[in-house]
């Protein structure tokens, strides 16, 4: 059977279309509107006046804390969510018996099944006045806050992005050949240095596409922090939330989002050049 | 030899040795009830089909399984409870198992780096160099590993192992990937390279040439049981069963009951009548009355002449017709259809055909061999 080359390509544009029509309507317009809008003026109503102007951009430093608080939580929750879920992701690739292993996957995803809405909302009690501090009351430990603090946001961080992380890091330690890590003992190394030189070094990709899972999502977070930051501890989210819906200044909300996704972009592709250099071994690797 | 008892344990004597080692995996037994030996320097192969447990074996000895009765014996210790990064043994793993995020100076060198004191990395640099050079790889240390060939990745594989001066190196059927001229090549090359280091070598095979031309000392396994050790020479003229026979080079089975012994020959009647007599093997009891047994008799020991040839009446002789030939240069190979015996296959060198111009399918012929060339062999 022989496929001639120009039915091919139409082929080929026919399966495409469909993804690229939704990637232009839903992705290419929106980030165009945007950029047009924090250029413009807000109108006196609210919502958005044509014009050209930097005046929103030279109004960025008002909202510098939101800047800050995203800057520093969410790659501390990405290195916090790194660190509970390597050991779990660990035992669950390495350890467990093969019998249990679906089980334990799947109680890894169960609390997906809720919305992280009301997971969340739980988060608020557990650390809220009557939750923890009162247990801690009871053995006369007094005056203990923990809601609405950059803790509070960073435990309901690593709560809700734990499986995001745990998923890509079982992956790769899963696929990695355990002969290598009898090799390593066979040549003398020992458990702690086997781990070091060939576990680690080898599940890089898992946990590079992990941490840049849990951290480009945590750049745009408004859920946690409006919930258990209460209003100390917001996100550049919460104050698009706060722009957009409630004082409606769109075009200044548009520059903030325009600063967010230029951040987000050095980021990801600095961390990504780094990665991808460190990244020796013969897996093509990350997304 | 290398095959040994229970009551054999003069210090030191063996390199590696099991006695009475049992390994189970819940319910399967792998292993069972064991004993070995296996001299210093020695160059010894577990031989048998695959599921016979002989990775297991190995890996009792590398220290990844631990035995579930018994014990191993490295230079003449117990390694009971001995981590694998304790012991002063070597594997080369069957696919390898290098290291893919290390180039082919960091994969030799791997070994060197794990010791305490950690030694100074111009020293390391030297000892891989050398090795390098020993497995005939001079030059490659800055590659990557999934680079090379198979053949290659081979060598590195054993530099990887040989750098560190095991006192035994373990090969679990290391040629089993490459092709066929490459595997003989490497045939070669293993045992040079084994007689130049003069450390024990212990190969696991499938692949009964390979141990043939490979081993010292070869310890054939069937279902976790080791069924014969011994020299290749001794596995080939007295094998202790059919089953070592069959595995060890080609043989013709007639197989019967048996119907009369004596203390050297047993004689053997088939199912079509006919009798044959065997000598039994230095040693073995004769198999019961009525019990089943064959007359195996190789293939390069049989004679073929002219069907109306006269013969040397002392011979056993059976009249046939030839089936086939195939020239193997220095041998052919003929297939022979029997009554009563069915087919036989017979290797006739190049000096007997140039006397007989050899013969061609369809012609009828006799053959023939010497009483003493024929042994009877039990079932199992
Ligand atoms: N880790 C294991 N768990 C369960 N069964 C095993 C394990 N390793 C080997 N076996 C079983 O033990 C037997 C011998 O295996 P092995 O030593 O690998 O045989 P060989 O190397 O001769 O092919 C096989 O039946 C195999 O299925
Ligand atoms: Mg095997």
């Amino acid at each position: 059977m022989k496929v001639s080359n120009k039915s091919n390509r139409w082929l080929t544009a026919a399966l495409l279309a469909p993804t690229s029509v939704w990637f232009v309507l839903m992705l290419i317009l929106p980030l165009i509107v945007i950029l047009v809008f924090s250029f413009g003026e807000r109108a006196a109503v609210g919502g958005y006046a044509g014009g050209f102007t930097l005046e929103q951009y030279a109004n960025l430093p008002s909202r510098l804390k939101a800047f800050q608080n995203t800057m520093t939580i969410a790659p501390a929750g990405t290195l916090l969510s790194l660190l509970v879920a390597y050991p779990l992701a660990y035992y669950l690739a390495l350890r467990v018996d093969r019998k249990y292993k679906l089980i334990l996957l799947v109680l890894v995803i169960v609390p997906f099944w809720t919305s992280l809405l009301v997971r969340t909302y739980a988060w608020i009690f557990i650390l809220g006045g009557r939750g923890i501090p009162s247990l801690l009351e009871l053995i006369g430990i007094e005056g203990v806050r923990l809601i609405n603090t950059p803790g509070a946001v960073l435990v309901g961080i690593v709560y809700g992005y734990l499986p995001l992380m745990v998923f890509p890091i079982f992956v790769s330690l899963e696929k990695l050949d355990k002969s290598l890590l009898e090799a390593s003992s066979d040549l003398g190394g020992s458990p702690l240095k086997t781990f070091m030189q060939i576990t680690i070094p080898l599940s890089m990709p898992g946990v590079a596409t992990g941490c840049m899972l849990v951290f480009i999502l945590l750049m745009g977070e408004f859920l946690i922090p409006a919930f258990l930051g209460g209003g100390k501890v917001f996100f550049i989210g919460n104050a698009l939330v706060d722009l957009f819906l409630q004082s409606r200044n769109w075009p200044f909300g548009a520059a903030v989002s325009v600063t967010l996704v230029v951040i987000m972009l050095i980021t990801v592709s600095l961390y990504m050049r780094m990665t991808l250099r460190s990244n020796t071994g013969r897996d093509e690797s990350l997304m | 030899m290398g095959l040994v008892s229970q009551s054999s344990t003069t210090e030191c004597e063996f390199d590696i040795e099991f006695r009475g080692v049992t390994k189970r995996f819940d319910d399967i037994v792998a292993v069972d009830d064991i004993s070995l030996g296996v001299e210093r320097g020695a160059f010894f192969s577990f031989l048998g089909p695959s599921g016979c447990g002989k990775t297991t074996s190995l890996r009792l000895i590398a220290g990844f399984d631990q035995p579930t009765e018994g014990k191993v014996f490295i230079g003449g210790e117990s390694v009971v409870g001995v981590p694998s990064h304790k012991r002063p043994v070597n594997m080369v793993f069957q696919q390898y198992a290098l290291f893919p995020h290390m180039n082919v100076n960091e994969n030799i060198g791997y070994g060197l780096r794990q010791r305490r004191p950690k030694p100074a990395k111009q020293e390391v640099l030297k000892r891989v160099d050398e090795t390098l050079e020993m497995v005939r790889l001079s030059g490659y240390g800055k590659r990557r590993v999934w680079e090379l060939s198979g053949g290659q990745q081979q060598r590195i594989a054993l530099a990887r192992a040989l750098i560190n001066r095991p006192t035994c190196l373990l090969l679990d059927e290391p040629l089993a990937a490459l092709d066929r001229k490459l595997r003989r090549e490497m045939q070669i090359e293993l045992q040079t390279l084994q007689r130049d280091v003069g450390i024990t070598f212990i190969l696991v095979t499938h692949d009964q040439e390979e141990a043939l031309s490979m081993s010292d000392n070869i310890c054939i396994m069937r279902e976790g049981k080791i069924i014969q050790s011994g020299s290749p020479r001794k596995l080939y003229d007295e094998p202790v069963n059919k089953y070592v026979a069959d595995f060890v080079g080609k043989t013709n089975f007639f197989n019967g009951e048996v119907v009369e012994s004596t203390d050297v020959t047993v004689s053997v009647k088939s199912d079509s009548g006919q009798v044959l007599t065997g000598m039994l093997i230095k040693g073995a009891t004769a198999p019961a009355n009525k019990s089943k047994a064959s007359v195996a008799v190789r293939p390069e020991m049989i004679s073929i002449s002219a069907a109306d040839a006269t013969n040397n009446s002392a011979n056993i002789a059976i009249q046939g017709r030839v089936l086939n030939r195939i020239f193997l240069g220095e041998h052919s190979e003929y297939l022979i259809t029997t009554e009563g015996f069915g087919d036989v296959l017979v290797l006739s060198p190049k000096s007997i055909e140039s006397n007989n111009q050899g013969f061609a399918p369809g012609d009828n012929v006799s053959i023939s061999w010497k009483p003493d060339a024929a042994l009877v062999l039990g079932d199992t």
